[in-house]
């Protein structure tokens, strides 16, 4: 199997993307800091008048990857206050490993990441977020240190990791509007339930939701 | 002067970088670089043409006769 990418861009006016990865862990590959001397591009030599970074999400599939992208961008939602902070003030998406035809946009992806723009640059959205997005914040933070930051597990066979990344989206996924989430031991029962169906075909493992009631 | 479309991988062996530094690096900091000129002939994607001193012109890959000349070496994007 191949593998196969895609890669969220940062960018801002200011954008520091050194300090947006240290101040969130994530996986950021800084390509022009903000007002230091470039050593390349239009402006080599003089102070960039930007900043530009990158975060790479890889799949061994097209489903693969946009599972992927979906629990990213969703976790970029999250700490949308940390990339203003940093300066960021646009996001988009390059595909440009991949051919348009072979991989379609599940419309949440979009819709978030309308959200987020929105959410940089203080404009009103008729979207709603996820509603149960916010209860899902510790999930997403789980899923980050696995699979968007330098802690990453490293070494950790191909295929159980994209297992495990299907069995945080069915997470996601779960309707947990009825489930107070604060009552309930929420790490130790997401770690049995990624341990319980591990092995099982995804189709037969329940929404967490189910198992949470 | 006349100019001359390089593919990806002619552009990489021209820099002597790898297609995937190509990919990831150089061909994003071109896009954000001409971000502004680029949405004003609605391109997002550019096609990179070479003149005989390596200025890039960023056209449309639909149609080479959409282009834009940027005035800037190609080896400024790298180090």
């Amino acid at each position: 199997m191949n593998n196969t990418f895609v890669d969220i861009v940062f960018e801002g006016d200011k954008f520091s993307p050194k300090f947006l990865k240290q101040i969130t862990g994530l996986r950021i590959l800084p390509l022009i800091e903000w007002d230091e001397v470039a050593t390349r591009g239009r402006y080599k030599g003089q102070k960039s008048p930007y900043g530009l970074g990158t975060l790479r999400i890889e799949g061994l599939t097209t489903d693969d990857l946009l599972i992927g992208l979906k629990s990213a961008i969703k976790y970029l939602l999250l700490e949308s206050g940390d990339l203003k902070k940093s300066g960021v003030q646009e996001i988009s998406l390059d595909f440009d490993n991949i051919t348009e035809d072979k991989i379609r946009l599940d419309e949440s992806i979009l819709k978030n990441l309308s959200l987020l723009n929105n959410a940089l640059n203080n404009t009103q959205s008729n979207n709603e977020p996820d509603k149960d997005y916010m209860s899902n914040s510790f999930i997403l933070q789980f899923y980050s240190s696995l699979f968007l930051k330098d802690s990453r597990i490293k070494g950790f066979e191909r295929n159980k990791e994209v297992k495990l990344k299907q069995l945080f989206s069915r997470v996601l996924e779960s309707d947990m509007t009825n489930i107070d989430v604060e009552k309930i031991d929420l790490g130790p029962t997401l770690m049995l339930y990624l341990f319980k169906y591990m092995d099982e075909d995804y189709d037969k493992v329940p929404a967490f939701a189910e198992v949470l009631k | 002067m006349p100019v001359r479309y390089f593919t990806k991988k002619e552009l990489s062996v021209l820099l002597n970088v790898s297609e995937e530094f190509f990919h990831t690096e150089i061909k994003k900091i071109i896009k954000k670089d001409f971000k502004v000129d680029l949405k004003q002939f609605g391109v997002e994607n550019p096609d990179i043409l070479l003149d005989e001193n390596y200025l890039m012109t960023l056209a449309d890959p639909n149609d080479h006769n959409n282009f834009f000349v940027t005035g800037i070496c190609i080896f400024d994007y790298t180090n």
